[in-house]
């Protein structure tokens, strides 16, 4: 087995003129829970379109499972699961009729696991899909992405237009299924909180591009967040990895990205007094990376 | 991937569209066999299933829209295309799964016209009911297909319904407009069906098909603005009123001219002569066409009516004194022909003598016994008629009661029909008459039967004294042209076409006209071939059906016209092709009369009847158009 379940290299893609994608460097190891963070219209479900092979990419290469994406797109979706956001299926069917619908698309399609499926995410066969709440729909969705025992789940904003607690039902339900089968997760969303828990990767997408990547852990130790008296005419736009700089009353507040000895000492240098370090959750960080300042509001302070 | 399952969620998806086009497909038969039960004529449907068939391509296409609206939602879309599915092979079934579905609900009428017994009488469905069956149900796979393309790329199923049939007007048009130059829409709509039709419907669907593979799999996307599609259908009806318009109203009329009065236009030999033909004698208004113009005057020319000519005609006086009465050939005219710059009438007179037959118990009528017959010559001064020669042809008359007589002019010579006789008779300079031959015919007073299914022959008539190509035109006309109803057509109008080597004539059915060609002919008999039709559109037959009118042929035109209608044809195409169409759209209006001048334009006789009050009071209006003969 490859250590790479998705392999991305270089991947341009462009709507017309409207470059969407610029260069897109990813990889994303096999066996993991891969978080896939950005803002809404970052560029997420395009890039999760583009794996799937149902969009061709401007330049660049993608490969799932060892397979090129999209001249291999058949091969490749037969081994992936998909689950999109807000899924909507066939209102008419009943659920036991689109199990079947789909299954005729599977060659391995797995009807027992499907039935043990079933239980678990408490659906019944007979009910229509139109008459199924968001969060049995979502269920039914991910049953539909699961039945044939796929070796990498791919689910865009899964849990969009759930409540807290169907999202953490939902949740729940994904942890306790892919986990223990050692699928690769890849898991797009823009709500942090509920990557942070189960993502031991973390990618995050910024114009068109990754802005970092990493696991969760590691990120959260590199990226920290130092509360401080600037000395007059302090420049932490100097420093390397500034992410963000903030003036809060006389405060000041410098997030910066693989922090070393050497970058807190750099900082005390700028400050004066007392020098406060806090690490940030998985929330703070996106923050800091997506809409970080770099030190430009305060230089121009 | 399992087709089964596809097929049975495609069925599934379809079932409601289904079911109200079937519904809708099948109210009309339903109602009728309703009727006939009600009415006693047992529960069938025959008549409704045809114009209900018609119905189909619209339902077609919204079962094509159906189809594939609900896949290509945005979301779904990226459901079913997540999937290992082969976008070929799942629309190819889509496809297909749709158009089964379809078949089945056209065929729906028909199969409840068949079970219930609407096909056990031929009289009950329409003789071509098999051929437009065939034609609704290839314009419906056209629909089905162009709709399926459509909304492949509008998504929109009321737009992409719109818009999927108005690409399958236009492409039915297509070969009717391009090149422009093609006047006839019909004709070429034959030619169409013929050859280009199946070619476009055939070819236009399979094209739609693949087309839609590729857009849905590219997963093109059409946007759609409401208010340009609205000005784009106005447009389309726009520009199909104006190729309807081209159909109806294209003879383009130079001048016209009116008179308060019940006048005909008689043409005697190169004189117009505008007159009231119950004026039993006296000067008509002479008619002149100058510079595009239509000029009236007093003609100093007489115009005779046969029966007023016999009035100062002692042999006639003395035969009605014997108890005889007189009909003339023809009925309200003489021949004119002119030799040697003076011009001669010719009449054939047949007297008869009526007697009272019982002909239902205590029931008389009157028969005609006819005893001698004449043709009469006459040379035509301005003022009078003076009788040249009798040439009695009396021993023709084989058969006594209402003999069947007509005659034409043939060159100089006269071709007369009486009873079973053909008689040939030459004219000399001075209108004096001679009997060159004199033979009997195989067949006369009825019309033989036309085919179009096999080649049939004609008698020709036994007359050796003209040449031949005439006496084929002759026989010909006289074996479709003989009958009472057209007696003084005959004398100077022809049904046949002769041009360089090639023969043919022509027919006119309520629904279509059909050109017969001569392909041999030997001593006895003329052979001939059908060769092709050109159908009359539903507005061509409405109204006032031309197959009830005259016509005639001249120059490579056949000339057709009927109470408010004239059509004028191009025979000498490669297919028959409408050149003209005149028409006034109101009640009473008959036209009387068509010449062709030499310079090619028409000059047209027409009559209307005019209510002047509200008792129900009328008075007649004639009419004088010049017309531009269409080219």
């Amino acid at each position: 087995m490859s250590d790479s379940a998705i392999v991305i290299d270089n991947l341009h893609f462009s709507y017309g003129r409207k470059k969407v994608l610029t260069g897109v460097n990813l990889s994303v190891p096999t066996g993991s829970i891969f978080g896939f963070l950005g803002r809404n219209g970052a560029g997420k479900t395009t890039l999760i379109k583009t794996l799937l092979g149902l969009q061709k990419p401007s330049a660049g290469t993608e490969t799932i499972l060892g397979l090129d994406c999209f001249a291999n797109a058949m091969e490749v979706r037969k081994r992936i699961g998909y689950m999109a956001e807000d899924q909507q299926m066939y209102g008419w069917m009943r659920v036991g009729q689109i199990i079947k619908w789909v299954a005729g698309f599977y060659p391995n399609w797995d009807m027992t696991f499907t039935e043990k499926l079933l239980d678990v995410l408490r659906l019944t066969k007979s009910t229509k899909v139109k008459a199924l709440s968001k969060g049995q729909n979502s269920s039914l969705a991910l049953l539909l992405a699961l039945g044939h025992h796929p070796e990498l789940v791919i689910l865009d904003d899964p849990t969009l237009g759930l409540d807290p607690i169907a999202r953490k039902d939902f949740l729940r339900h994904v942890i306790e299924l892919l986990q223990s089968n050692g699928v690769t997760v890849f898991f797009s969303s823009h709500l942090l909180y509920e990557i942070e828990p189960v993502a031991d990767h973390v990618a995050i997408l910024d114009g068109g591009v990754i802005c970092k990547v990493g696991k969760t852990e590691d990120l959260r130790e590199s990226v920290r967040r130092f509360m401080l008296t600037p000395k007059p005419g302090a420049d932490f736009a100097a420093i390397t990895g500034l992410l963000d700089v903030d003036r809060a009353a006389a405060a000041v507040s410098v997030t910066i990205e693989d922090c070393d000895d050497e970058k807190r000492s750099r900082i005390r240098q700028l400050a004066e007094g007392d020098i406060t370090e806090a690490a940030l959750n998985l929330d703070e960080i996106f923050e800091s990376y997506v809409i970080g300042n770099k030190g430009q509001r305060l230089a121009a302070g | 991937m399992k087709i089964a399952p596809i097929i049975y969620q495609q069925i599934n998806q379809l079932r409601w569209y289904v079911l109200a086009c079937f519904g809708l497909i099948i109210v009309l038969p339903l109602e009728e066999a309703v009727v006939n039960w009600r009415d006693g004529d047992g529960f069938y449907a025959a008549a409704s299933v045809l114009p209900t068939v018609m119905m189909a391509p619209l339902l077609a296409g919204l079962i094509a829209c159906a189809n594939i609206q609900a896949d290509l939602d945005d979301k779904r879309h990226l459901f079913w295309r997540s999937k290992p599915v082969s976008i070929k092979i799942f629309m190819t079934i889509k496809y297909f799964v749709g158009l089964f579905l379809v078949l089945a609900v056209i065929a729906s009428p028909v199969l409840f016209s068949w079970l219930t017994g609407g096909f056990s009488d031929a009289k009950r469905v329409d003789s071509n009911f098999y051929a437009v069956f065939a034609n609704f149900l290839l314009i419906s796979l056209l629909a089905y297909s162009v709709c399926f393309l459509s909304n492949g790329l509008i998504r929109k199923t009321a737009r992409a319904w719109l818009i999927g049939m108005a690409i399958t007007c236009f492409l039915m048009l297509t070969p009717f407009m391009l090149p422009l130059q093609f006047k006839d829409v019909t004709s070429d709509f034959l030619s169409v069906i013929s050859t280009i039709y199946l070619t476009v419907t055939l070819g236009g669907a399979m094209a739609a098909f693949v087309l839609s593979l590729i857009t849905i799999s590219r997963n093109w996307h059409l946007q759609t603005n409401l208010k340009a599609l609205l000005w784009t259908a106005a447009w389309v009806v726009f520009i199909l009123m104006l190729l309807f318009s081209r159909q109806v109203a294209n003879i383009k009329v130079l001048d016209e001219a009116d008179y308060k009065g019940y006048a005909d236009l008689t043409l005697i030999s190169q004189r117009f002569i505008w007159n009231e033909p119950f004026q039993l004698g006296g000067s008509g208004s002479g008619v002149k066409i100058r510079d595009g113009k239509i000029i009236i005057n007093d003609d100093s020319f007489t115009y005779l009516h046969p029966y007023y000519q016999s009035k100062s005609d002692e042999a006639v006086q003395d035969k009605k004194e014997e108890g005889l009465g007189l009909s003339t050939y023809p009925e309200e005219n003489f021949v004119f022909h002119e030799m040697q710059g003076q011009l001669y009438a010719f009449v054939l007179y047949k007297y008869y003598k009526p007697v009272k037959e019982e002909y239902k118990e205590g029931r008389f009528g009157e028969i005609h016994i006819d005893k001698e017959c004449y043709l009469k010559s006459f040379k035509v001064t301005d003022r009078q008629y003076e009788p040249i020669a009798s040439l009695d042809l009396s021993d023709c008359l084989h058969e006594r009661v209402n003999t069947y007589y007509t005659m034409r002019f043939v060159g100089n010579k006269i071709v007369a029909f009486i009873a079973d006789q053909c008689v040939t008779i030459s004219i000399s300079e001075y209108g004096d008459m001679e009997i060159l031959g004199k033979g009997k015919m195989k067949r006369y007073m009825s019309h033989l039967v036309l085919n179009e299914q096999q080649d049939f022959k004609i008698p020709l008539i036994p007359s050796n004294g003209i040449n031949t190509k005439e006496r084929i035109r002759t026989s010909i006309d006289f074996n479709y042209w003989g009958g009472y109803r057209d007696v003084n057509y005959f004398t100077r109008r022809s049904l046949v076409d002769i041009h360089e080597d090639e023969i043919s004539f022509y027919h006119i059915y309520k629904n279509e006209l059909a050109r017969f060609d001569v392909i041999n002919w030997d001593d006895e008999y003329v052979y001939c071939r059908f060769r092709d039709a050109r159908p009359f559109t539903f507005f061509e037959q409405r109204v006032s059906p031309i197959n009830d009118g005259w016509r005639f042929v001249q120059n490579g035109k056949l000339y057709a016209y009927h109470d408010a209608k004239l059509m004028i044809f191009d025979i000498r195409s490669e297919r028959l092709r409408k050149l003209g169409h005149w028409e006034r759209w109101t009640d009473d209006y008959w036209i009387t009369n068509l010449e062709v001048l030499e310079n090619g334009d028409l000059l047209l006789g027409a009559r209307e009847r005019v209510q002047i009050n509200d008792r129900k009071q009328w008075e007649w209006k004639s009419y004088l158009y010049l017309l531009k003969n269409p080219q």
